[in-house]
């Protein structure tokens, strides 16, 4: 069996975080407090980290799949891990559609959305035919240049910052930023579920808190640090009624006529990371669905599995405007899937792992 | 229509790069889950492709809590 190191799949972790807020940041609604809302959200993340990483560390060696199977299985396993299925499937095609969306309102309005996720799905199938090595691989070597990218950005827009556009810090007594750092914690931080999957590959070692925990902290920083960005060059107003205000607010950044667009750099990476996201979601989709139809040979259902992807994303939304419209939903729903199925799978694990012991 | 055409030319591609690189016995007890995915997603661009609207999961979600648009 291929095996993941415990770097490649801290960084799995991240690129899971920072994909979804390249662009768009978090916290839209809550004005000047937006930051707050992200970091409020980075606290709420760390009691569901912990509760991913009690899960596979009591099965040392397992990912989350052989670990629902053996607390509950064959039917009621096979079950749960067709809900985790279709709801990674979910997230899959919105990462295709938002890419796609993105690429369309920013720089390609003429082009069809169905040839950009054509050629946005092709190396995702052809990393995850090569191999899950191969995308840690691959999230090693990008991964500290997506981050030193976005670092240069920021200290490049230094000069562009207003440190009054954060104040009055807490002014709104509406608790918007509690609902909001509720919205960015299922968006993106209650995705990192996706790896205990890849907890079959780990090496022996280390646990997993250290994966959970470092993803958390970088990931997590990247998020804060990306919305404090946008809201100190943007201002509040412009910040919370443009779509993509990271992207933006990188745009605006002009060193003496000389180094301009920097935006692309933001793009660039967004493209990378997304790519590494839905080749993640596609192998995890494969590796379930293999589990569930009994068979060894998860790798030939990726092709399919990308196609049927590619389709779903081409509906799942029907325009940007929609797209946020459904994260006001998501919050609702999401948690059935990030929280209370992984607490079961807990709870049941806990349960079977102390009757093991005293026997 | 050139959705459509752009699609099932890259259906047809993969499908030959498929039977080309791979074994007949890797896809013992997932033929038939290959061909779902493959010919849903194709139903899926054909229909939409004509012009028929098919509302998105998501769609469906955010209608069914927050009402209609």
């Amino acid at each position: 069996m291929e095996k993941l190191s415990h770097r490649q799949l801290c960084g799995i972790g991240i690129i899971i975080i920072i994909s979804g807020i390249l662009v768009s940041g978090g916290g839209n609604r809550s004005m000047q407090d937006a930051w707050i809302a992200a970091g409020l959200s980075l606290i709420l993340a760390l009691p569901l980290y912990l509760l991913y990483a009690r899960i596979t560390a009591l099965y040392p060696g397992k990912g989350l799949f052989d670990i629902i199977y053996i607390c509950f299985g064959k039917v009621v396993g096979g079950i749960i891990t067709g809900i985790l299925c279709l709801y990674t499937l979910q997230i899959g095609s919105m990462s295709m559609r938002i890419f796609s969306e993105f690429n369309q309102v920013v720089s390609m309005p003429q082009t069809s959305q169905v040839l950009m996720l054509i050629f946005f799905i092709v190396p995702c199938i052809y990393i995850m035919k090569k191999g899950i090595a191969v995308l840690g691989r691959v999230t090693n070597l990008v991964l500290p240049v997506i981050i030193f990218l976005i670092m240069i950005i920021y200290v490049m827009s230094l000069k562009d910052w207003n440190t009054e556009n954060i104040m009055p810090i807490l002014a709104e007594a509406d608790g918007r930023f509690i609902s909001d750092a509720f919205t960015c914690l299922v968006y993106p931080f209650g995705e990192v579920f996706l790896i205990s999957v890849l907890f079959a590959h780990k090496k022996y070692g280390k646990k997993g808190y250290g994966v959970y925990l470092w993803a958390l902290v970088i990931g997590g920083g990247v998020f804060v640090l990306e919305t404090l960005r946008a809201i100190m060059v943007l201002g509040t107003h412009t910040n919370s009624i443009l779509y993509y205000p990271s992207y933006t607010a990188a745009g605006v950044i002009n060193i003496m006529d000389f180094f301009t667009r920097i935006e692309v750099i933001v793009s660039g990476s967004f493209f990378v990371a997304q790519i590494l996201k839905v080749s993640l979601c596609l192998y995890v989709i494969s590796l379930g669905l293999s589990k569930i139809l009994n068979t060894d040979s998860g790798k030939v259902l990726i092709a399919p599995i990308a196609v049927f992807m590619t389709a779903l994303a081409t509906i799942i939304f029907e325009n940007t405007i929609s797209s946020y419209r459904f994260l006001s939903v998501y919050k609702f729903y999401a948690p059935f899937f990030q929280v209370l199925i992984p607490f079961l799978i807990w709870i049941v694990a806990e349960f079977k792992h102390r009757r093991f012991v005293s026997a | 229509m050139i959705d459509i055409v752009m699609f099932l030319l890259f259906v047809i591609t993969l499908l030959v790069c498929e039977i080309v690189s791979g074994k007949k016995e890797d896809y013992k007890g997932s033929l038939t889950a290959c061909l779902v995915f493959t010919v849903s997603a194709v139903a899926i661009i054909v229909i939409t492709g004509m012009g028929i609207d098919i509302p998105g999961p998501a769609d469906i979600i955010a209608s069914s809590f927050l009402g209609h648009k």
